[in-house]
């Protein structure tokens, strides 16, 4: 029971009527009550509006007011304060009228008694009390509504919108009200309505739907609505829509969307393998340069770490340099890597820090340096030669001295009176010193340069040449040489003695691959090749071990029995190769021999058709 | 056979080069005089006159085309054959110079038929 005093206000011109209830309020025990009374309805509302009163005694018939609009303008000016209306007209549909116009109780004077006032009071008050706070909520509850970034929509078991707090551009709130839900959204997204709200009906979670509707500044935009079951008592009885506007957000989605397929294109379309190395040492993600190279799947490469594509000889050089990347510095280096199918390529790595998705990571861009490994052993090569050359011319002057007194005496002392074991001795000692001096001429042909003595000349003829000089050699050997030319001349610049001694020492090469067999079969072949002349001399002997190819081509290299061979043919044909601006090399064909291959400088383009068609198939000679 | 027997000046630093070669020129009938340096060439080619010169050219001190271009200007008459390693030979531009300067060219390492033949062919050349 509350403690402060009841303050009531009565509004009665009657000053009987007005004593009587005082005194029926001053018979009250269980609280006290204080009144104050008015005569007039004009000086009731003046009190109201200073405050203060917690319940109001209204009479419906004063001088300066009668029945209903009495309680309607004492209800205006404090409609906080609960209003008991105590009259004494008996008239039901008068009570009823007051108690619409906001009146809590109807008493009929001489029908009250003090407790049935007083009770009356406190339920007025009590009444009043509960009405303001359903009130407020619902007043809290509206705001939020409709102050919501949202739009927020109800819609009932019949998919009738029943409730929106505001709605999209070219529709009015009070026209959606009782409009089918697909009636308002468009007809391409009813399915997805309809899929997320049975959705949510059957599991009883949240859903969610995207549309496209006519946004709030009439272009069209994206909205994404949460829905979830609205219920009462269990039952459910609707659908609640909580709709955002997702615009912006998709737009940026879809920048981010293009940003990232720009940069994958970028890092997809750079020939050099781009990896990034987690720290934990996995990869994390490579570019497609890096798959095709080494010729694994995306799948199969991330789950791979350096230590398995490193060649192992080079592991502990990335080892010993995990500190400097770790502590920010770049580092270039060059090493092997090891595709899926074992092939070794030289690569070169530049390695540096990066942020990487929160954390750090390695940065390896990987350039494969197979050519320029190449381009570095041929130069080695020739500075190989050069120096060779250059030491040779020395040399020759102090061996050909000697070499000529060794040939003169021995000459002089053969044609002396000496016994014929000797003579033969002595022939043996003169033939061995001019074996020496074809080797020391062999040599200095590497000191030789073609530039003065270059110029047209058409390979067929010297090709031609080269194989009427072995004719006789090859018919008593069974070899059989059958030619694949271009049609017409084929013209290079050169020194036509140098080329002539390539190609004939690359026939007697191939030649020599049936020493051991009874005949075999050589193939010539010219093709063009962009702007360059490619002679290849191929046969069926028994190849060149694959360790070998590459030395071939050096000085003193021979697999020939020691006096048969000085070990500088091939090594004088790549002189003068190169010194013709073109390139030699050797590899395995497939007949199970060797194939030497010469490219030389075309000294004109011809427009020429090197279909099979246009080439002349010859045999020259066949046993 | 040589009826006036032609003088030859055989210049060489190698001496078992001039012993040899003076053995092989005077059996087929040559007055052979050797030196082994390009100063006592030039003394003996003033003093003997010789018809051909068989002349080494890397020479320590006066080289052999030093010791041509001297004795062009007092010797119209002396056929000179250039009698060198191969290595002269390498440069075809050097070459070409030196087949002006000499008669007769010679390279190292030479049998004896072909150091003869290129004698008489000189001394055939000039007569």
């Amino acid at each position: 029971m509350r403690c402060d005093p009841i303050r009531v206000l009565l509004i009665e011109d009657n000053p009987g009527d007005a004593r009587l209830i005082c005194e029926m309020l001053a018979e009250v025990r269980d609280a006290e009550v204080e009144v104050e009374c008015v005569d007039r309805l004009s000086a009731g509302l003046k009190r109201l509006a200073a405050g203060g009163i917690d319940v109001l005694l209204l009479d419906l018939s004063l001088p300066d007011g009668q029945g209903l609009d009495v309680c309607v303008r004492a209800n205006t000016q404090a409609p906080y304060v609960p209003i008991v209306v105590l009259t004494g007209l008996d008239d039901e549909t008068m009570a009823v009228k007051t108690l619409h116009m906001g009146a809590q109780d109807y008493l009929i004077k001489g029908q009250v008694d003090s407790r049935l006032l007083f009770r009356s009071m406190r339920y007025a008050i009590e009444r009043k009390r509960m009405e303001e706070e359903l009130r407020k909520s619902e007043e809290k509850w509206r705001s939020l509504v409709e102050n919501a970034p949202n739009i927020i929509m109800l819609t009932d078991s019949d998919n009738i919108i029943k409730l929106m707090n505001r709605t999209v551009s070219g529709f009015d709130v009070k026209d959606v009200i009782g409009m089918s839900i697909y009636d308002y959204i468009r007809p391409e997204y009813h399915d997805a309505v309809r899929e997320a709200v049975d959705g949510v009906s059957k599991t009883g979670k949240t859903g969610s739907y995207e549309i496209r509707g006519v946004g709030p500044d009439g272009s069209m935009s994206w909205y994404e609505t949460w829905i979830s079951l609205v219920k009462r008592d269990g039952e459910v009885i609707g659908v609640v829509h909580i709709i955002s506007d997702i615009t912006e957000r998709k737009r940026m989605e879809s920048e981010i969307k293009e940003s990232e397929q720009r940069y994958r294109e970028l890092f997809n379309g750079i020939r050099d393998g781009v990896m990034v190395i987690g720290l934990e040492g996995k990869f994390r993600d490579c570019n497609d340069a890096t798959l095709r190279r080494l010729g694994y799947s995306r799948e199969e490469f991330l789950r791979l770490s350096p230590a398995d594509i490193v060649a192992p000889d080079f592991l502990h050089h990335i080892r010993s340099n995990l500190g400097k990347l770790r502590a920010g510095e770049i580092t270039i280096m060059e090493s092997a890597h090891r595709c899926k199918d074992g092939t070794i390529i030289p690569v070169e790595a530049n390695t540096r820090r990066i942020e990487y998705k929160g954390g750090v990571a390695f940065l390896a861009v990987v350039r494969d340096i197979t050519m320029r490994k190449q381009l570095q052993e041929q130069l080695q090569h020739s500075q190989l030669l050069v120096s060779l050359g250059e030491m040779t011319a020395g040399i020759a002057h102090e061996v050909n001295n000697p070499l000529g007194s060794i040939l003169l005496y021995s000459e002089m002392l053969m044609q002396s009176d000496v016994s014929s074991q000797i003579r033969k001795d002595l022939k043996v000692i003169h033939d061995e010193a001019k074996r020496a001096a074809r080797v020391m001429t062999d040599l200095l042909t590497y000191g030789r340069r073609v530039e003065h003595q270059a110029r047209r000349l058409n390979v067929h003829s010297v090709l031609k040449k080269v194989l009427g000089m072995r004719q006789y050699g090859e018919r008593v050997q069974n070899i059989a040489v059958s030619t694949n030319l271009l049609d017409g001349p084929l013209y290079v610049r050169g020194n036509s003695a140098q080329l002539t001694q390539v190609f004939m020492n690359l026939i007697m090469n191939a030649e020599e691959a049936f020493r051991e067999s009874n005949g075999g079969n050589i193939v010539i072949t010219t093709q063009i090749d962009r702007e360059r002349a490619k002679v290849s001399v191929a046969d069926d002997g028994s190849g060149i071990p694959e360790e070998n190819l590459d030395r071939v081509f050096h000085p003193f290299f021979t697999t020939k029995q020691v006096g048969e061979g000085t070990g500088l043919g091939l090594s004088i044909c790549y002189g003068i190769v190169t010194g013709h601006g073109g390139l030699i090399h050797a590899e395995n064909n497939e007949m199970g021999g060797a194939t030497f291959t010469v490219e030389l400088p075309l000294a004109e383009v011809r427009r020429q058709r090197s279909s099979p068609r246009g080439r002349k198939r010859a045999s020259l000679l066949t046993t | 056979m040589v009826t006036s027997s032609p003088k030859v000046l055989v210049v060489d630093d190698e001496l078992h080069l001039c012993k040899i070669l003076r053995r092989i020129l005077e059996r087929e009938g040559y007055k052979v005089k050797t030196a082994t340096d390009g100063e006592t060439a030039l003394r003996f080619t003033k003093e003997e006159r010789p018809d051909v010169i068989l002349l080494d050219l890397m020479m320590p001190g006066i080289d052999g085309r030093e010791v041509c271009r001297r004795v062009r200007q007092f010797s119209a008459a002396t056929q000179i054959i250039y009698f060198t390693a191969k290595v002269m030979l390498t440069d075809p531009l050097k070459l070409k110079e030196l087949h002006r300067e000499a008669d007769a060219f010679i390279t190292k390492p030479a049998t004896s038929k072909q150091i003869l033949s290129k004698v008489s062919g000189v001394l055939q050349g000039a007569s």
